[in-house]
């Protein structure tokens, strides 16, 4: 069964009319990770947002989205805010800034759990604490207190993978987890979403910049330009036999950004 | 938590030294002899050398200038600013229940100021471009744009005179404290409330608002989180405005004929009564700092950042 369905998706700003996301479909099944590279300003997030129904107010968007063959689209708001963290989860770029900066991380983290399950706080407690291991958070109890400034960038990426492990979500978007982080907490938070992969039944979509990640982890790759699908198709394939010029730029560009990369996986990923 | 109080408190020390120094030295300069103005202040006839020598001694004007201060300084901490040259009564009797008067007014409008502002504010950033947000934005803009002893020239004669609802004028229960306080308000809540408007439109595009649409959580939850944050940088506008309104009451004073500060210091001005203009100028500065050092406080507690000192 195909768990997500997207089709002819089209992207554009109310006021200028200019369309940011031309005509794209593709599906994700259970379990499987898609990865979705292009270069800046190419439409990834937005894509991705349009997915979850968040794009900003300016801009609006047609097409069908099915998840579970159920028509998001068509979902009231009420009903698609109940999708959104307990079947669709997002992990954003920058964990210094995802979180209210005012309050603590535990905050928004019962808040969410309440609002999706009925938790008690001590509930809530509970079953972070079994998620926060996974993710390698130590002293879970003391992160909970923290401020979001108190934490590190890592540590808060992990905190949100954390708390989608939680949820248990049917697709975890992770929009560029580890473009904001220094290389060593890059690799910790790879490692944890190819334990996701490994150990739960949950599709990723994976935005990222980083070929060489995507390699790793992803089974199917989504190649954008200009708002458009150039490539889509299995990861393999892909980087064997690139057919769109701006793949095969993308593919033979990336050694250089992927370097440091390589060094701290220690690993061989070819180039 | 504590520890920031007490560090900001310490620190309000000089300061407070320093602008109560600033007001002695500046009253201090004007061009007469402080003696002479005693004098013709108290409508001595012929003033004669032996005259200003003999109030010298008395008020202490031929000592030092840092003794002077000092003096005065250790009298102040006492309310005790001396005797009115005019009056001739101690400064603190006159400025005393003035202050009350003044304090009163302030406070009350204040909290007028902030709730509907912090109201207005929220309406307006929840319907964005909407014709609630243009209605009451155009509104609140014209009834600052307009005088205040114009709107309360109007509001007298309508609900006074016109209506007979209210007092004219004067200090009378709590009916008279209506049309100051609306009129104080109208002129600070257009203002003011942009502030919150526009805290609150900067933090919807702020990804914590983003992460937690994402998370599923209900609207009302997330305008909660923006207000938080929101209010923090109305905290240290809404605090300033307090000793704002203290020391800018002077008009409005007039119109409704309120017997304050502001009443006080102009008579005094006019009269050059130096102790009563001194204790006055203090007292405005005093509350800027004291003020100053609330809104820190409070923001502290409100922004886990500041308190951690980075
Ligand atoms: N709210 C918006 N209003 C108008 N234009 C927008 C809006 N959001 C994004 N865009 C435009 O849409 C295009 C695609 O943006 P998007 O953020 O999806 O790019 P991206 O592929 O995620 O890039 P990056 O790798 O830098 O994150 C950009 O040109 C951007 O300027
Ligand atoms: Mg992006």
């Amino acid at each position: 069964m195909k768990l997500l369905e997207v089709k002819h998706l089209k992207v554009w700003e109310v006021q200028t009319g200019n369309v940011i996301v031309h005509d794209t479909s593709f599906t994700l099944e259970q379990g499987q990770c898609l990865a979705i590279v292009g270069e800046s300003g190419s439409g990834k997030s937005v894509t991705s947002r349009a997915i979850m129904r968040l794009n900003n107010k300016n801009l609006q968007q047609t097409g069908e989205i099915f998840l579970k063959n159920e028509a998001l689209h068509l979902l009231s708001e009420k009903h698609m805010q109940r999708k959104r963290g307990k079947n669709l989860c997002m992990i954003l770029q920058n964990g210094m800034t995802a979180f209210d900066p005012s309050c603590l991380i535990k905050v928004h983290l019962y808040e969410t759990l309440h609002t999706h399950f009925g938790w008690s706080e001590n509930e809530s407690e509970q079953a972070l604490m079994q998620v926060m291991e996974k993710v390698n958070l130590k002293n879970p109890q003391e992160i909970l207190h923290k401020y979001p400034h108190q934490l590190s960038g890592g540590m808060l990426q992990r905190m949100m993978i954390a708390l989608a492990l939680a949820l248990e979500p049917d697709i975890m978007i992770a929009d560029e987890p580890t473009t904001a982080l220094d290389t060593i907490s890059q690799y910790e938070v790879v490692q944890q979403f190819i334990n996701i992969r490994q150990q739960m039944n949950c599709a990723i979509i994976f935005i990222s910049h980083d070929l060489g990640v995507v390699r790793k982890i992803a089974d199917k790759v989504l190649v954008m330009k200009d708002g458009e699908v150039v490539e889509q198709g299995d990861v393999q394939a892909i980087f064997a036999n690139p057919q769109h010029d701006y793949t095969k730029y993308l593919i033979a560009t990336r050694g250089a950004i992927n370097d440091h990369f390589k060094k701290v996986m220690g690993e061989n990923v070819p180039c | 938590m504590g520890i920031y109080i007490m560090k900001r408190m310490l620190i309000t020390l000089p300061l407070l030294l320093a602008v109560s120094f600033l007001t002695f030295v500046l009253i201090s300069f004007s061009p007469m002899e402080p003696a002479e103005v005693v004098l013709r202040a108290q409508e001595v006839p012929v003033i004669t050398e032996e005259l200003i020598e003999q109030t010298n001694e008395k008020l202490g004007f031929n000592k030092p200038f840092i003794v002077q201060y000092f003096h005065w300084l250790i009298a102040c901490l006492q309310l005790d600013f001396g005797q009115s040259y005019v009056k001739n009564a101690p400064v603190w009797s006159l400025m005393g229940p003035a202050f009350m008067n003044t304090f009163k007014l302030t406070v009350i409008s204040s909290f007028v100021i902030i709730a509907f502002s912090v109201l207005f504010g929220v309406l307006c950033a929840l319907n964005e471009r909407t014709a609630v947000d243009r209605l009451l934005r155009a509104l609140l803009f014209g009834f600052t744009a307009v005088p205040a002893y114009w709107l309360g020239a109007i509001f007298i004669f309508v609900f006074s005179v016109k209506l007979d609802l209210l007092p004219t004028s004067g200090m009378d229960g709590a009916k008279s404290y209506i049309l100051p306080v609306t009129v104080i308000a109208l002129g600070y809540i257009g203002l003011y409330f942009r502030n919150i408007r526009s805290a609150m439109l900067n933090n919807l595009n702020e990804d914590y608002v983003l992460y937690g649409r994402a998370s599923g959580l209900p609207e009302n939850k997330i305008t909660m989180h923006i207000l938080r944050n929101s209010l923090q940088v109305a905290i240290s506008i809404f605090c300033m405005a307090i000793p704002i309104i203290l020391g800018g009451t002077v008009v409005i004073e007039n119109v409704f004929a309120w017997p304050g500060l502001g009443s006080l210091s102009i008579s005094a001005i006019l009269s050059r009564d130096f102790p009563v203009i001194q204790a006055y100028v203090l007292i405005v500065a005093v509350a800027f700092v004291v003020f100053n050092m609330m809104s820190d406080i409070l923001n502290a507690t409100f922004n886990p950042r500041i308190r951690d000192g980075n």
